[in-house]
């Protein structure tokens, strides 16, 4: 006779505890229900690229050592450096170099070793055009300083979800001067340096 | 790769060795030591213009003057010492800015075409410790044939 109710007291109670673990695990999915669709009208709106966002690669003439570092750490030797060996000076000159961004992944790693910093991520993503030879991107083309979403008088400039203040959904409206959740870099770095001083 | 890596020993040991023996021998003292507007004058510009010659151009004309620097933002009453070149007439024109009046200090490159005014402003042998006559002719050229004004692609 217990031993029936002890079954069905499990039973119950691990119906019960299969239930919390499915509503936990669908949490996520359960607070896009309160949110709403935000929709950013593209070519009027555009949003802004996160901090770290891999975009088109800048190049500056002048850093350029030819020493093609950026080749070998390529997955695919992308970049092509044009130098010749300068007897006179004994020095390398570099001639031409470009990269062609419809082969290139974008993955970053020409950026991250390159000795002088010559290159850099820069936030545009607009690459598109009709033939696929247009964006083999030579030094000049390289070198020209980026477009910025936040920059074109054209375009709203609207935040990433992540970038909103607490609670908040829809990037448009927001208050003047509202932030994200959590401090910035700026203000961890003022505590650290506080902290330390009040250490010594 | 060997072929890359050969040339810097060598050139390192070979500018290491130059100084010493031209002190022992007494020599007047190097180019590079002259007073600034002195080397600019007599052997910069001259020493551009043959390697313009040799790249083909001959109708260059290269100025050495102090002047405030012609981009948007700048303070017109900061002057500086600049060589600006031109050639087609204007069409092609570059400016090379010693902002520090020393061929040791900073210095900037802009360029412009057909008599605009140039939009911004590059480093100049930002990352190079040695600077000497033929390296900065050489860097004038050589950020001169990147923008594809000597030579086609």
């Amino acid at each position: 006779m217990f031993k029936v109710l002890k079954q069905v007291q499990d039973y119950a109670k691990e119906s019960f505890q299969a239930a919390k673990f499915i509503g936990q695990g669908l949490s996520v999915t359960f607070d896009h229900m309160r949110r709403r669709p935000v929709t950013v009208q593209y070519p009027y709106e555009k949003l802004i690229p996160s901090e770290r966002y891999r975009g088109r690669i800048h190049f500056e003439f002048d850093k350029c050592i030819a020493c093609e570092v950026c080749v070998r750490v390529c997955p695919i030797n992308l970049p092509v450096v044009d130098w010749n060996f300068d007897k006179k000076v004994k020095k390398k000159k570099l001639d031409h170099y470009s990269i062609d961004f419809g082969v290139c992944i974008f993955c970053g790693n020409c950026v991250e070793y390159c000795p002088t910093n010559c290159l850099s991520m820069t936030e545009e993503y607009e690459l598109a055009s009709y033939d696929r030879h247009e964006l083999n991107y030579d030094n000049v083309a390289l070198g020209r300083l980026p477009y910025k979403v936040t920059q074109d008088p054209a375009v709203t400039p609207l935040r990433e979800f992540a970038y909103l203040p607490k609670g908040e959904v829809e990037p448009h409206d927001l208050p003047a001067g509202s932030q994200r959740p959590g401090k910035r870099p700026e203000e961890i770095l003022a505590t650290m340096t506080k902290e330390e001083e009040t250490k010594e | 790769m060997a072929e890359e890596t050969k040339p810097t020993p060598e050139s390192s040991n070979k500018a290491n060795s130059k100084p010493p023996a031209k002190a022992k021998k007494a020599k007047p003292p190097k180019l590079e030591d002259k007073p600034f507007s002195e080397f600019m004058e007599k052997h910069f510009t001259p020493a551009l213009k043959e390697a313009f010659d040799a790249e083909g151009i001959d109708d260059v004309e290269l100025q050495f003057m102090k002047q405030g620097i012609p981009i948007k933002g700048a303070n017109p009453s900061e002057q500086c010492w600049q060589v600006i070149g031109n050639w087609q007439n204007g069409k092609r024109q570059f400016n090379l800015y010693f902002l520090d009046e020393n061929i040791a200090g900073q210095k900037a490159f802009s360029y412009a075409t057909d008599g605009n005014q140039p939009s911004t402003v590059e480093s100049f042998m930002i990352d190079e410790r040695r600077v000497t006559l033929d390296l900065m002719v050489m860097y004038t050229i050589q950020r001169l044939n990147g923008q594809k004004w000597l030579f086609g692609n």
